[in-house]
């Protein structure tokens, strides 16, 4: 596979026209027929299909797209990095955490990113996914870490990092003390703290529904630390996800029969170009040594 | 036993399952008649320089590393390769004849994360095993293919799925190659094969280093 060939390639599936794609590319039709047939040959299946007057991409052709784009990304990324690595601080990055994302699961990350590049400087910004996915459109962020139980617009380019358990977090002396782990039903007839900035939060109120667990809902708030504050002052138990708690002394069991899971993903905007900061973020991401939840 | 003779063992014990063998023979066969290997770097050209992330999360760069002097550039599919396992164990042996030489050796997979070789697993090797995600560099240096399908079923029924541990869904691997490069950026000495049971031999690395040091004044 050569870095030329999935370059004309991408052209083709932009112009969708075999003509403007050479020109585009600055190299004679025949050339880049030839450079995509070769391509086609070493994937092992069609890209394009070609009729009189129109090109479109093969099912086979729309599965291997979004992967060429990748690895053409990252060739880029790898050799700009390499070329102004000194240059880091130029480019500042802005990063979009997931506000359930409790702060421990990202320093490790963060402390050890600022210590390989120290010339970066990096802005966190915390929201729901609703507004990290607008300002990633918006490229006001470069890329997010944040979960969605219904999955994420199609147009994001998404990698999953780790999967997380959700746990039923209560006060020391609660009765689930004893418990080793809570089945759903038993939450029956408990008061509830509802976290407001869950990404699941009208997941829950399904959830519950469906299981036929009937909660006595008394505060709800959009702060972690509220909500866990008030479980704490034995106002009500909340569910939440294994490495979100924040207030110490809590007491968590893990919920089960049945079991709810999140996974959290590394989001960006496919095609859009990384900075080197943004490259090299990336990669550390990539790098990091994600924990899930133990099963 | 030699270095050879390892490899040798491994094939013709892999090759006696016929399923192993079908699906080789269908890699090989594949990048033989694409002319794969002939894509490469070849001596002479000019390396692209890089900055891949080692298992420790730091970012390594080509240029840097040529800075102190030659490099030793080397592709290998992952640890779940009997092949690669043992050519990182002669590495690792060489490693010590390598710095002799005023050299530096990088190994590049495109495992990523959790699944490159940590100290434990690869000994004083592990730092210089750098992830290159989504077989960027692999690209840039010609090597980078698509696994063919009967191979993909092949390594997903040994619970070697590439998808996980690449992060990608693309099943694109590196062929195994070795390449020496001079402080200049040069290729000096390039080893490509569409076989992924045959590998540069360390001890003949280390030969074209040290004749290189020999060269320089």
């Amino acid at each position: 596979m050569e870095m030329h060939q999935i370059r004309y390639f991408l052209a083709v599936c932009d112009t969708l026209n075999f003509t403007r794609a050479s020109e585009i590319c600055n190299v004679t039709q025949p050339a880049l027929t030839r450079a995509i047939q070769k391509l086609e040959e070493e994937l092992g299946g069609l890209l394009l299909r070609r009729e009189r007057n129109r090109t479109h991409l093969t099912e086979f052709g729309l599965v291997m797209k979004p992967h060429l784009e990748n690895v053409l990304r990252n060739t880029q990324a790898a050799t700009t990095t390499a070329k102004s690595l000194l240059k880091l601080e130029d480019a500042p990055l802005n990063l979009g955490v997931m506000c359930t994302i409790g702060p421990l699961r990202c320093v490790g990350l963060l402390a050890q990113f600022r210590k390989d590049n120290p010339g970066i400087e990096a802005s966190l910004h915390e929201g729901v996914p609703v507004e990290l996915s607008q300002l990633l459109i918006q490229g006001k962020l470069d890329l997010a870490i944040m979960a969605q139980p219904k999955g994420f617009e199609e147009s994001f380019t998404v990698e999953p990092l780790y999967r997380e358990r959700f746990v039923v977090a209560f006060p020391p002396g609660h009765r689930f003390q004893r418990m080793n782990a809570v089945k759903t039903a038993d939450c029956g007839g408990e008061s509830y703290l509802m976290r407001m900035n869950c990404e699941y939060a009208n997941h829950w109120d399904e959830f519950l529904t469906a299981n036929r667990v009937d909660l006595q809902e008394v505060y709800r708030s959009e702060r972690e630390d509220w909500i866990q504050t008030m479980v704490m002052a034995g106002m009500g138990i909340c569910f939440v996800p294994e490495f979100s708690t924040v207030v110490a002394g809590l007491h968590t069991r893990p919920l089960i029969e049945p079991e709810v899971w999140r996974e959290v993903s590394l989001v960006t905007m496919p095609g859009r170009r990384f900075s080197p900061a943004v490259a090299a973020f990336v990669k550390a991401v990539r790098q990091y040594r994600w924990q899930s939840s133990a099963v | 036993m030699s270095f050879k003779g390892d490899l040798d063992k491994i094939r013709a014990d892999g090759l006696s399952d016929a399923r192993i063998e079908a699906a080789y023979k269908a890699v090989v066969g594949h990048l033989s008649r694409a002319g794969a290997a002939g894509q490469a770097l070849k001596v002479g050209s000019a390396m692209p320089p890089f900055v891949l992330p080692n298992a420790a999360g730091r970012l390594i760069a080509s240029d840097e590393l040529l800075a102190r002097g030659p490099l030793v550039v080397t592709f290998f599919r992952g640890s779940w390769c009997p092949y690669c396992q043992r050519t990182l164990e002669a590495l690792e042996e060489a490693l010590p004849r390598i710095h002799a030489a005023g050299a530096e050796l990088v190994a590049l997979t495109p495992d990523t994360g959790a699944y490159l070789p940590d100290s434990e697993a690869a000994g004083h090797l592990s730092p210089q095993i750098l992830s290159d995600v989504d077989g960027a560099v692999g690209l840039q240096f010609g090597v980078l293919f698509r696994a063919p399908e009967i191979y993909r079923d092949l390594l997903a029924g040994f619970g070697d799925d590439l998808r996980e541990r690449h992060g990608n869904e693309g099943w694109f691997l590196p062929m195994p190659a070795s390449f020496v490069v001079d402080r200049t950026g040069m290729v000096r000495y390039a080893f490509v094969n569409a076989d992924f049971t045959l590998r540069a031999d360390p001890e003949e690395i280390v030969q074209v280093l040290e004749a290189l040091q020999s060269q320089t004044p």
